[in-house]
């Protein structure tokens, strides 16, 4: 049990720990500042002695007019704005970041449209696209400067991993609907690019405390140049979640603290080539309510564990631009997890490599394609609960995709299609193609349709597993104890898309973005119950042992809508309301079970609503208002969040903020699907304030 | 997995976290080269199509300055390229570069870092109506400055805000003002 004034102090020391690194380390950095810059032009020798490759050679040669129609291509897959890609993409840039008063990366995916976001407890989410929602929403692929971060154990994302010093964010891109053509497998209803700012960006000192009753962070950020060309950054930070509140009203056990650092290297050579080295460690300590199956009523007993979770990754890049309109990137990445759950222990290291090339194939067609290698190793440590063989299984992926942008009307119609091919040690050969539309009849509107295809792939779980999954008592008397078993016959996950959209810019401050689709699922995962078997130890009792299988199939349907008003120079409105509807079916011989629940984790509507009011000059309140409607699986009754938050920048490189979320209510399920041991807890009222200083 | 590696993750970290070089600051804006190597291109453009008032240039061969105001050089040296050994009507083309308010000099042509969205009020009060300011950020020329570059079609833009040039002590030629959109606020 923490007092109030345990956390107010715990709070303090933070803030205070925050600042007075800052204060040494500007102290000593001062005295390296320059002052005012003399015209560099005249000493300093352009860091390149012949002419820029591009071909164009000096660009002040050319008139004006020609050089308005120069082409300005980066070096990323998404080398259009938002707003010409044919798919249901949001980008929460680092504006929507600061003024969301979100003080996390899984809590900021709220803000995207028809994204479905729910805090388990304290240290778990269920975040997913367009259904299927769970703690380890398998069709969702989420990415961190292009290093995947979704684990291949059960098929999902370890929210609780995913974190950065805030501010040096540069955006979160979510494409709902399938992105596997670019991407590859297991983009079934979804990509989430997050995206850090080059070091460039993040230079000089930063530091950023936060306290409040339920959350305490600090972290210190220090960017600077090793030489004109080349900058990085260093960072620390350090988090502390209280408890959540249990059903009995009591402090959950599911409190956790969470360590990280990390660096990021840019180096610029000519005007066209970058190199970029990047790294983070981190290590967790995390509170959780296990809920262990037992053999008397009331058939589960709460167990409150101590787990440790660890992990590093380094990557490496390189961009180059070859000509005015072809490009190329190479990557290298090493990422390793470790988790030591006290029922499983679970360590996965990964060694990825990329290649891709931009370039215009004729004036009509813009090419891109790719090739990747991943390879994969885990080790798990079996326990009674949850037993997997083999305990240690090397993985690789191979892949290759290619897409054409072919220009039907210049400005006017475009026709993309691509695919994706991947070889995977879990299912073998998969192909991924999409073939999209864009026409934009004129400035204002935009219109876009696809058709895609996408799989996810199995997971260990389904494939080398036998998990304990509950225990029930019969009318006979002795409890039954339900077990899964995975089989290395389990088959990817199938997915066909059908999207359409429609976006229109009416005036200059009101924009509004629809999307709507239907997707047919085939090889979903269900089980099929088995005899029961009488065991007598070590309590008696009658097993039924539950295969795993791609029993189920179905269709989802829906829509999102999202709007932006800027209804005066000062306020700004934004907002979205979307819909899905679930229709899955299971094969005879299939439990309608997994079909049940999974039509009950999503939402059937959601909505929110937005309002960024800049008071003063150098004050602005933003505030939020979320809907989120009830779930049949578990039982979780709709809720309405309120968020609100006045930040004050009384100097240009200070900000101060109070804010409060969940105003409303003082504390709320949001999710509960049974099929993870995990207790869920009520999400509370929180509030806290924070200092933003940079130097 | 074990306690000892956990250890050594930790010790890892706090060696992260306790680790700060010091180094000189800069800081600057992360678009892609080309994109600058345009801007910087525009840039030279202006300073032929724009005319200044007589005291802008105290003598005839004074210098023309194009200050960069940023934490670092988002052009990185493409603007000191697209200027070298080149004149406007006999005055030398200089560029100074400044990473405050505080340090900024008085400049013809001032093109501002979307880093310095914070001081821009500041920074537009000092420079003055004498001087063309240029950035890049969304609210650029609502919140004052002149001339705004924006994307389109994966092209380089600008958009001139028509008040703010009546209100300045600057003419710009016919020629530029064709080729740019034109914003009223």
């Amino acid at each position: 049990m923490k007092t109030g004034r345990r956390k107010a102090a715990r709070g303090m020391l933070t803030l205070a720990c925050a600042v007075a690194a800052g204060l040494g380390a500007a102290h000593a950095a001062r005295a390296d500042i320059p002052t005012t810059q003399p015209a560099r032009g005249a000493n300093t020798q352009p860091s390149e002695a012949i002419a820029p490759k591009t071909g164009d050679g000096d660009l002040t040669a050319l008139s004006l007019e020609d050089l308005m129609n120069v082409e300005v291509y980066s070096a990323s897959k998404h080398s259009q704005k938002a707003s010409e890609t044919p798919a249901a993409i949001s980008v929460i840039t680092q504006d929507d970041i600061r003024r969301s008063n979100m003080t996390s990366i899984p809590e900021l995916l709220r803000l995207v449209p028809g994204l479905d976001v729910a805090q388990i407890n304290a240290n778990q989410w269920a975040i997913g696209s367009r259904g299927f929602n769970d703690l380890y929403s398998n069709k969702l692929l989420v990415m961190m400067d292009g290093r995947s971060v979704y684990t291949p154990l059960f098929s999902g994302v370890y929210w609780d991993t995913i974190d950065y010093v805030l501010p040096d964010l540069d955006r979160i891109e979510v494409i709902r609907g399938p992105g596997a053509t670019l991407w590859g497998a297991n983009a079934v209803d979804g990509v989430i690019n997050i995206t850090t700012k080059s070091a460039r960006d993040t230079q000089g000192l930063l530091v950023e405390g936060l306290g409040g009753n339920q959350e305490q962070q600090g972290a210190v950020r220090f960017g600077g140049k090793i030489d004109d060309d080349t900058y990085f950054r260093v960072y620390g930070k350090y988090r502390n979640y209280d408890d959540f509140v249990a059903g009995n009203g009591n402090d959950a056990h599911d409190g956790w603290q969470d360590v990280r650092s990390g660096f990021r290297v840019d180096r610029f050579v000519g005007s066209d080539q970058t190199f970029t080295f990047q790294g983070d460690v981190y290590n967790e300590r995390v509170g959780q309510t296990l809920s262990y199956p037992t053999f008397t009523p009331p058939y589960s007993s709460p167990r409150p564990v101590e787990n440790d979770f660890d992990g590093a990754n380094f990557l490496a890049r390189w961009k180059k631009q070859l000509t005015a309109t072809s490009d190329v990137s190479v990557q290298a990445y090493y990422d390793r997890i470790d988790r030591d759950d006290v029922e499983l222990g679970y360590s996965l290291d990964t060694f990825d490599l990329d290649f891709q090339h931009h370039f215009q194939l004729t004036q009509r067609n813009d090419l891109i394609y790719g090739a990747d290698a991943r390879f994969l190793r885990d080790d798990i440590r079996n326990s009674g609960f949850a037993t997997f063989s083999p305990t240690r299984r090397d993985d690789y992926l191979l892949s290759g995709f290619i897409q054409d942008d072919l220009t039907a009307i210049p400005d006017r119609l475009h026709f993309i299609a691509g695919t994706k091919i991947e070889q995977n040690s879990y299912s073998g050969f998969e192909i991924e193609p999409s073939a999209r539309v864009l026409w934009t009849p004129n400035e204002q509107n935009t219109i876009w349709g696809a058709v895609s295809r996408a799989v996810r792939t199995p997971s260990r779980w389904e494939q080398d597993s036998r998990l304990v999954f509950a225990t029930v008592p019969t009318p006979q008397g002795i409890p039954a104890q339900i077990d899964t078993f995975g089989n290395t016959n389990f088959n990817s996950e199938k997915l066909l898309a059908l999207e359409s959209g429609y976006r229109v810019k009416p005036t200059k401050t009101f924009s509004v973005d629809a999307t709507v689709f239907y997707n047919f699922y085939n090889d979903l995962r269900g089980g099929t119950d088995g005899a029961p078997i009488f065991m007598p130890t070590p309590a008696p009792h009658v097993l039924v042992p539950v295969a795993l299988n791609n029993g189920i199939f179905g269709e989802t349907f829906g829509a999102e809508i999202a709007a932006t008003w800027k209804v005066t120079p000062i306020w700004r409105l934004t907002g979205s309301y979307s819909w899905l509807d679930m229709q899955l079916h299971h094969l005879t011989g299939t439990a309608n079970t997994m079909e049940t629940i999974f039509e009950g984790t999503s939402p059937r509507n959601q909505a929110q609503i937005h309002s960024y009011l800049d008071i003063t000059k150098t004050v602005e309140l933003n505030a939020a208002l979320y809907y989120v409607d009830n779930l049949h699986t578990g039982h979780i009754p709709a809720y309405t969040r309120f968020d609100a938050g006045i930040t004050w920048r009384p100097r240009e490189n200070l900000a101060l903020s109070i804010a409060a979320q969940n105003i409303f209510s003082s504390q709320h399920y949001e999710f509960n699907s049974g099929l993870f041991f995990t207790a869920p807890t009520q999400v509370p009222r929180t509030y806290y304030a924070s200092l933003n200083y940079q130097f | 997995m074990s306690k000892a590696r956990s250890k050594l993750f930790r010790g890892l970290l706090v060696a992260g976290v306790l680790f700060l070089a010091f180094s000189r600051v800069g800081m600057a804006d992360e678009r892609s080269a080309r994109e600058f190597q345009v801007k910087a291109a525009f840039l030279f453009h202006f300073s032929q199509f724009v005319e200044w008032p007589g005291e802008a240039f105290p003598r005839g061969d004074s210098p023309l300055v194009i200050g960069v105001i940023g934490r670092g050089d988002p052009f990185n040296g493409a603007l000191e390229r697209a200027v070298r050994d080149k004149r406007v009507a006999d005055h030398p083309i200089v560029i100074a570069h400044y990473d405050s308010v505080a340090a900024m000099g008085a400049c013809h042509i001032l093109f501002i870092c979307d880093d310095q969205a914070d001081a821009l009020d500041a920074i537009l009060q000092k420079a003055g109506s004498g001087t063309l300011t240029v950035g890049d950020l969304d609210s650029f020329t609502e919140r004052g400055g002149l001339v705004r570059f924006f994307p389109e079609d994966n092209k380089v833009r600008f958009e001139i805000n028509l008040e703010i040039l009546r209100r300045s002590r600057l003419h710009i030629s016919a020629k530029l003002l064709k080729l740019a959109k034109i914003v009223h606020e």
